[in-house]
C-alpha cells in the first residue's frame, strides 16, 4: 500500500503556496455548472477569506491527465489543499445555507 | 474493462457460431470461450457477478490481457478497489506483465478511489470527471488513430494549398468547389478514423 503521490502533492502545495488557503477548482469546459461554481467560490472567499486565499482552476478538457492526481470523479470539484487536511466538495457550491 | 472493438466484425466469422445470433468476442480463456459459445457478447457491456474471491477481477483482467496479446485489441482497465500497482504485482506470477503492456500502449489502467468521508456535496454536479478519465485512458492506447488523423489533416492542408494555387492560376470557381468537396470528403474520413479503436489500426 504505497501512496506516494498524494504526499508529494501535499508537500509541493505547502511549499508553493504563500496563502493560508489553497483552493483548486476542477471543471470541464465553460459550462453553466462550472461558471456557477467559480462565481459562488469567488463570492464565498471574498466574504470570508479576503486576502488569504488563492484559487487555481483546472479545466480537465484541456488537461485530462490531472484528474487522476486528486481522484476527480464528479464535476465541478473543489479541493481544499491548504489548510490540511485535504477536503473535497463536489457540486456548483450553490447550497451554502 | 473495455477492449478494442473491431470495426468489421463480419470479417471474423469463426467467433460467431451458427444459431447463436449474437456476435462474440473471444476472451482467450479456452474453457470460458467453449462454454459461452465463443466468448463475451461483442460490442455490449457485460456484467460479471459473484461472491468475494470468486475471480471477477481476474476474469476481467485476463480478458483484457489476452485481448492485448492474442487478438491485438488494446484495452482499458479501471479498478475501484485495487490500486494499479497492486494488481500488477498480483498477476505477475501468472505471467502477465502489465507494466510492459502499459509501456507498449496495449493497456491503460486507472484506479478510481471514492472516499466518502473526504467528500462533501453542495449543489449541482455530474460524473463528467469519470468520463474525462475514461477518454484519457482510451486515448493512451490508440495514439496511432490520432497519428492517422494528423496525416489526413496534413493532406487536407496540402489540398487547401493546392486549391489556392489553382484559384490563383485559373480563377476557375468550378474547380475550387470540386476541390473543396474533395477536402470535405477527406475530413469525413478523418472523423471516421477517430471513432475507431481497432487494435489493427492502432498497430500501424
Amino acid at each position: 500500500m504505497t501512496k506516494k503521490s498524494p504526499a508529494r502533492v501535499k508537500a509541493a502545495a505547502a511549499a508553493e503556496s504563500s496563502y493560508a488557503w489553497n483552493l483548486r477548482l476542477y471543471v470541464a469546459g465553460r459550462t453553466l455548472k462550472s461558471v456557477t461554481a467559480f462565481e459562488n467560490l469567488k463570492r464565498i472567499c471574498e466574504e470570508h477569506l479576503r486576502g488569504q486565499y488563492e484559487i487555481e482552476i483546472i479545466d480537465l478538457i484541456e488537461q485530462p491527465q490531472l484528474a487522476k492526481g486528486d481522484q476527480i470523479l464528479a464535476l465541478p470539484t473543489l479541493v481544499r489543499r491548504l489548510p490540511e487536511p485535504i477536503r473535497k466538495i463536489i457540486g456548483d457550491l450553490s447550497n451554502t445555507g | 474493462m473495455l477492449r478494442g472493438v473491431r470495426s468489421m466484425p463480419a470479417a471474423k466469422k469463426p467467433s460467431n457460431p451458427p444459431g447463436s445470433g449474437i456476435a462474440k468476442c473471444p476472451t482467450g480463456i479456452v474453457g470460458l470461450d467453449q462454454i459461452t459459445n465463443g466468448g463475451l457478447p461483442r460490442g455490449r457491456p457485460a456484467l460479471i457477478c459473484g461472491g468475494a474471491g470468486c475471480g471477477k477481477t481476474l476474469l476481467a483482467l485476463e480478458f483484457i490481457v489476452r485481448g492485448a496479446i492474442q487478438f491485438d485489441e488494446p484495452g482499458v482497465f479501471v479498478s475501484f478497489e485495487e490500486m494499479s500497482d497492486e494488481l500488477t504485482d498480483n498477476v505477475r506470477s501468472l505471467g502477465f506483465d502489465l507494466d510492459d503492456l502499459v509501456k507498449r500502449k496495449k493497456l491503460a489502467m486507472d484506479y478510481v478511489r471514492v472516499e466518502r468521508s473526504e467528500i462533501e456535496e453542495s449543489g449541482d454536479y455530474d460524473l463528467e470527471g469519470l468520463f474525462v478519465r475514461l477518454n484519457y485512458a482510451i486515448d493512451l492506447i490508440k495514439p496511432s488513430a490520432w497519428a492517422q488523423i494528423a496525416a489526413l489533416q496534413a493532406q487536407i492542408l496540402a489540398q487547401d494549398q493546392a486549391t489556392e494555387h489553382l484559384i490563383a492560376d485559373t480563377q476557375a470557381n468550378e474547380s475550387r468547389g470540386q476541390l473543396e468537396r474533395r477536402a470535405m470528403a477527406v475530413s469525413r474520413k478523418a472523423d471516421s478514423a477517430s471513432g475507431r479503436s481497432n487494435g489493427k489500426e492502432s498497430r500501424k
